[in-house]
């Protein structure tokens, strides 16, 4: 496979300036996510053991999460190497990020694209390079951006398999797939729906595959294989579908959905037909959810959520793709182009179609509506439609029209970047940094350094400008910002279920009015979580502001009245 | 519920799928009749959806039958829009205004510079306004799965059509695309723009009466679409289909019948 080098150099830069620039500095603070992993990491780099002590765990515990144990494990050896900071966290998502685009561009290159049409490969890798939604979830330390990596190996050893069945292949397919769904939730959905699809796509050759293989020589080797990975199938299903891992599913599933369980069940609860009525409403409301990642808003301008919600924001591609979306399923269902721009022009078509399907699903059935970073596995998908939309408006066109289309185009994705750029830039840390949990990291890392002059510094985990609305993690930002020993913190009897308590540092409500002003004691909270009144300046020791300028945080010292 | 409702309901279906299976061996579209009807009880107001049907019935016709009814169809949707006399309010909508002056000001406040500004937000939020108002009539979720009954529950998700009407749509774009007939791609441009005629006004203005007509069309036209599909499918297939699409309404009538707001 030959690849242009100039090309490809370009590629490179791109792929590195948007993923990895000032990746550690933009966005400015960990998010709790973020934090949870890191310190998860450190511990293990350090002692082999989870924050709560559990040796090599198969899954990670989290406050009311079980979290995927590829990031974690992936992201200890970065912690190991450059130790416990924002950049050891958020490197390992930009790395697989970054390698995703390249592999995205040969398995296109190699097996979507017809040979005549090769060099779209390219267009597919330049896109995937600038796209608002693999940037934007590749500069956090998120797990889909990891796992959509491996799919997309998944379906490279698919289509590999596809070409020579060989039991290598299988393996390679199975190896990446487990891989992918030990990475992220909704993958525990995609990879096997997906793959089982692919088969029944391509059964003949599956068939003729066991066939060959059962009357074969070395057929021991298969019988091998088959009984290695039932067993790992096995216990993926006991750990991760029905076991603790599973309990991040059961929270989010759509059944938890408040107005299904508050507004409709009770309103067919009373009827000779409930269990009926029961199913077509939870179907009905599937479906909604499912249509919602069709809509407009989604791709144009509400897909990301980088400005408050009601405001028009950025979508999870530029606007100017939108145009490009909308005809790509004509050139999905014309056998007559299918058979001009791919090379399998009867599977590929097929693969696209339940690609973005099935992709869909797992974000669907959650009770949050347009989830973008649950479904970001479709995205490569979407990106060779869009290629293909372009192909047909583009190439197929008179050189004078082609080079009027082509500067339209050229000019729209001008104008996408730069509403990008100030999106991300501006308006998302402007108005979101409080959703972003801004200023956990400041204030923690005031508190470690002046924890030594108190008896207690009492933190209190709800904040938010709006009011008491949101509850965090927040021992998780002092446990990282004072890399506090893992086997201090792991014997430490105070540390509860959902309480984090160590050293001289205590994680509850602050109450105000039962604290006697005797203590030497250092409360951290937001502005509310003070009488206003009783706070004199002296008092007032330090302050953290969201970018927006509201205060955030307060740190308040009680023995100073 | 009352079982009287309950027992029309199922002689409605058996006759139906009884019709279905006459109809299919004489002419193939006289079964649009009951699947139109079996739709149309959904349908808000009867009195808005004379105007829609004739229209779509010409816009129908003038895909799939002749181009004699173009100018008909045309003449209609002329008709229709200066009938209507839709406000243009987006551009002094003072939502729109507030937005563009927010987002502005804080771009204003980082770069010390209103030509970015002006290049993010200026024209931008305005078109995305006129989208936005578009999106409300071409959505799948408002079409297929959460249309507007001021008689239902408002959390109910159910759309003017059912969302499995969007497969046959697929099949008849699947067909259309692939056909050797290349007059017809003249006919489905004029259908495409006869759609986004419709839809301009709407887009500008608030009209509450004028949106109504607009999703009923749409979603007539698309009902005519997707019951041509039926009529293409493999005749073992057609059948299936339409039994199963049967007890799908039947499933949700039954559900209805419990969330009408008394």
């Amino acid at each position: 496979m030959k690849i242009n080098k100039y090309f490809l150099s370009i590629l490179l830069i791109c792929v590195f300036f948007t993923r990895f620039f000032f990746v550690d500095k933009f966005f400015p603070t960990l998010n709790m996510d973020e934090v949870a992993i890191g310190y998860n990491a450190y511990t293990i780099s350090k002692t082999g053991s989870d924050e709560r002590g559990v040796f090599l765990p198969p899954y990670f515990r989290s406050v009311g999460d079980y979290k995927m144990p590829v990031l974690i494990y992936l992201t200890s050896a970065f912690v190991k190497l450059i130790g416990l900071n924002e950049l050891a966290i958020r490197l390992p998502v930009a790395i697989f990020s970054s390698l995703s685009v390249l592999v995205l561009f040969i398995f296109s290159k190699k097996y979507i694209f017809s040979s005549k049409n090769s060099y779209l490969s390219w267009w597919v890798g330049f896109l995937f390079a600038i796209s608002p939604w693999h940037i934007y979830f590749s500069r956090f330390g998120f797990e889909a951006t990891v796992s959509l990596f491996f799919i997309i190996l998944n379906i490279y050893f698919l289509y590999q398999f596809n070409n020579r069945q060989t039991l290598k292949n299988l393996w390679l397919i199975f190896i990446s797939g487990t891989i992918a769904l030990l990475t992220y939730h909704s993958a525990k959905i995609f990879i096997p729906l997906f793959n089982l699809t692919f088969f029944i796509i391509i059964r003949s050759k599956i068939i003729s595959f066991i066939k060959k293989e059962l009357t074969s020589r070395s057929k021991i080797y298969y019988y091998v294989s088959l009984v290695i990975q039932v067993i790992i199938i096995f216990l993926v299903f006991k750990f991760y579908y029905f076991g603790p891992g599973s309990s991040r599913a059961k929270s989010v599933f759509l059944i938890m959905d408040y107005e299904y369980q508050h507004l409709l069940l009770p309103a067919v609860s009373q009827s000779i037909v409930a269990s009926i009525s029961r199913g077509v409403l939870f179907i009905s409301l599937w479906l909604k959810r499912y249509l919602e990642y069709f809509s407009v808003n989604f791709y144009l301008y509400s897909g990301l959520n980088l400005v408050r919600p009601g405001e028009f924001g950025q979508g999870v591609i530029y606007p100017v793709e939108l145009f490009l979306i909308f005809i790509s399923p004509l050139i999905l269902l014309s056998k007559k182009i299918n058979q001009k721009i791919f090379s399998n022009p009867k599977l590929t078509p097929q693969v696209l179609l339940f690609w973005i399907l099935i992709g869909f699903l797992p974000a669907s059935i959650t009770n949050n509506s347009q989830q973008s970073l649950r479904n970001l596995f479709v995205l490569p998908a979407i990106l060779i439609l869009i290629t293909c939309s372009l192909w047909v408006i583009v190439i197929n066109q008179k050189r004078i029209r082609r080079s009027i289309v082509l500067a339209l185009i050229s000019l729209g994705y001008f104008f996408g970047i730069i509403k990008f750029t100030d999106h991300y830039l501006v308006h998302f840390p402007y108005q979101l940094s409080e959703h972003m949990h801004y200023g956990w990291s400041q204030i923690a890392q005031y508190a470690i350094r002046h924890a030594q002059e108190y008896d207690r510094v009492i933190v209190d985990p709800r904040f938010g400008t709006e009011g008491q609305k949101i509850y965090g993690v927040p021992h998780l930002y002092f446990l990282f910002y004072s890399q506090y020993d893992p086997k201090i913190y792991q014997s430490d009897p105070r540390r509860s279920e959902d309480k984090g308590d160590f050293a001289n540092f205590i994680f509850e409500p602050i109450n105000w009015q039962t604290y006697d002003g005797k203590g030497n004691y250092l409360f951290i909270g937001s502005p509310w979580s003070f009488p206003k009144d009783q706070i004199t300046p002296a008092m007032l020791n330090f302050k953290v502001k969201f970018i927006n300028g509201q205060d955030a945080f307060w740190a308040v010292a009680g023995n100073k009245k | 519920m009352n079982i009287l409702v309950l027992i029309i309901i199922y002689l409605f279906l058996f006759f139906n799928i009884k019709i279905f299976k006459i109809s299919y061996k004489t002419a193939p579209y006289i079964f649009l009749t009951p699947v139109i009807f079996i739709n149309l009880i959904y349908f808000p107001s009867l009195k808005l959806l004379l105007v829609p049907l004739i229209l779509t019935l010409s816009v129908g016709l003038t895909i799939y039958n002749s181009k004699k009814y173009n100018l008909l169809t045309l003449i209609i949707m002329l008709f229709l829009i200066l009938s209507c006399k839709p406000e243009i309010s987006v551009f002094r909508d003072q939502n729109t205004i507030n937005q563009i002056n927010s987002q502005r000001g804080e771009d204003i406040a980082i770069y010390k510079n209103l030509l970015i500004a002006k290049l993010a937000h200026n024209k931008s939020t305005l078109i995305f306004t006129l989208i936005k108002n578009t999106e409300q009539y071409l959505d799948p979720v408002k079409i297929f799965a959460s249309a507007n009954y001021p008689w239902l529950n408002h959390y109910y998700s159910l759309g003017y059509l059912f969302p499995w009407d969007l497969i046959l749509i697929f099949y008849a774009i699947y067909l259309f695309v692939n056909q050797q007939n290349k007059q017809n791609n003249s006919k489905l441009l004029i259908g495409i723009l006869s759609i986004i005629i419709l839809i301009i006004p709407v887009s500008l203005g608030q009209n509450e009466e004028y949106s109504k007509i607009i999703a009923t069309t749409l979603a007539l036209f698309l009902l005519i679409i997707s019951t041509k599909s039926l009529g293409k499918l493999n005749r073992k297939y057609t059948f299936f289909a339409y039994t199963l699409a049967c007890l799908f309404n039947l499933l949700h009538l039954l559900t209805i019948n419990q969330l009408i707001v008394r």
